[in-house]
């Protein structure tokens, strides 16, 4: 199909348009699309990168957090510039995607994805994707997608090790199928020890996208199973995923056990970066003029902007974003965490 | 019987960095058992409390799901390939 022949707008597209599979047809339904990716870091980012310029109409981002210099060796989309400039990595990707692709919608969302927003996030999305770093963020989709029909594909990386499943609520197995609970805490490897490829990030990355096409234009074949990748010892597999008829909690039982959580504040330790969140759900959103104007004589290194507040207090180094939330580095104690924000922040 | 087992990278560093292992077992739950003497830091990571199979841990014996089979009692013969499927928290963001 020769370019000239599109119709003003879907010229861009024109080398997977002339893919017949995917066609025209298929890139409307693209066009049309609202598609909520959770977490911009190493996968999301190559997620978010494919599917702008793939020309996904409306593309949601969420993520919690910023950028830091050890990003740079596996994360699109991000520079020195951008951790210069103190950007959540939300707004960061937003800002470079636009430039890649300016016709279609990118929504970038600094926000902690957990029980008390992900429904009003997921609202009309027709496609949920994993980046994710955390099991309970991922149970927490698995949750809310089972909850409201809407398809959701898992991914995770680790060392040189790739795994992702495609999720279609009430034809295919969950994630809970998969996995009914989760590994006691420290039984798994974390990405302080493991380490990470960038190669089998872009993989799982492509494949996330690859399944977004597919799911997006009901055109082609699903991931049918469990596929797993070791780009080290060149191991590739997909295998089937048995569903035991109604054991599941979540799709048989409906049950949404972290959809339905409740609870005050709550502390997270961040993966490999010796850093504790701090989430106050519901809280009413912080004046970052007003806190610096609070912080100014107690603290160092201050630096402000609409996104983000940074400085330095006794040591550890305090983010704190408009919606209350912090991320305080130099600890992984989370009590110690709970003090630092009700000394500092707020209680 | 020799049964090989694939080692994914979430458990390799339990198990000397192999990605393979070789063992005599002619049941799967006597296969995880022996995994597990062999390299006690996999302890807790593939059986429950009991000696079934934990909730957090898939197992393949030439692909095929042990849980459409026996599950822990699924039988083993000599050259099956056991996969071993855990959760992956991972991310990396
Ligand atoms: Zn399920």
């Amino acid at each position: 199909m020769n370019e000239e022949r599109l119709e003003p707008g879907l010229e861009r597209y024109a080398r997977q348009i002339l893919f017949s599979e995917f066609g025209v047809e298929g890139q409307r339904a693209l066009l049309g699309a609202r598609v909520v990716l959770v977490g911009v870091g190493a996968l999301g980012s190559h997620i978010a990168d494919s599917l702008v310029r793939a020309g996904v109409g409306h593309l949601v981002l969420a993520d919690r957090d910023y950028i830091e210099l050890n990003n740079l060796q596996r994360q699109a989309l991000y520079d020195e510039d951008d951790i210069a400039q103190g950007l959540p990595k939300a707004e960061a990707a937003a800002r470079k995607l636009r430039r890649i692709n300016s016709t279609v919608t990118v929504e970038p969302r600094v926000m902690d994805v957990n029980y008390s927003n992900v429904e009003a996030l997921v609202q009309g999305a027709d496609l949920v994707l994993d980046g994710t770093d955390n099991f309970e963020a991922r149970y927490l989709l698995n949750d809310v997608c089972v909850k409201h029909g809407i398809p959701w594909v898992y991914g995770g990386v680790l060392g040189s090790y790739g795994i992702t499943m495609t999720i279609l609520p009430g034809r295919t197995p969950c994630l809970r199928c998969l996995f009914p609970e989760m590994p006691p805490p420290g039984t798994t490897p974390t990405c302080d020890v493991a380490g990470i490829l960038g190669p089998v990030v872009k993989i799982i990355g492509a494949l996330e996208a690859a399944e977004a096409l597919k799911l997006l234009t009901g055109r082609g074949r699903l991931n049918p199973g469990l596929t797993t990748i070791d780009i080290w010892q060149y191991h590739l597999e997909t295998v089937p995923v048995a569903r035991v008829e109604g054991a599941c909690p979540t799709c048989a039982g409906r049950r949404f056990d972290f959809l339905e959580a409740t609870g005050g504040t709550k502390t997270t330790t961040l993966c490999g970066r010796n850093a504790v969140q701090v989430v106050v759900p519901g809280a009413p959103h912080l004046d970052l003029g007003e806190l610096a104007g609070r912080l100014r004589p107690v603290c160092t290194e201050l630096l402000y902007n609409e996104f983000l507040l940074r400085c330095t207090v006794e040591g550890y180094e305090l983010t704190v974003f408009p919606d209350a939330r912090a991320i305080i580095k130099g600890t992984q104690d989370e009590a110690l965490a709970k003090t630092l924000y009700a000394r500092f922040i707020g209680s | 019987m020799p049964v090989t087992v694939r080692i994914p990278v979430p458990l390799r560093q339990a198990v000397e960095g192999l990605s393979e292992v070789t063992l005599e077992a002619t049941q799967v739950s006597a296969l995880l058992q022996a995994l597990e003497e062999r390299f006690p830091a996999l302890a807790g990571r593939l059986r429950d409390g009991s000696g079934g199979l934990p909730r957090f841990l898939r197992v393949y014996v030439n692909g095929q799901d042990v849980q459409l089979v026996r599950g822990a009692e699924t039988p083993l013969a000599d050259g099956d390939v056991v996969s071993l499927l855990p959760p992956l928290a991972g991310g990396y963001t």
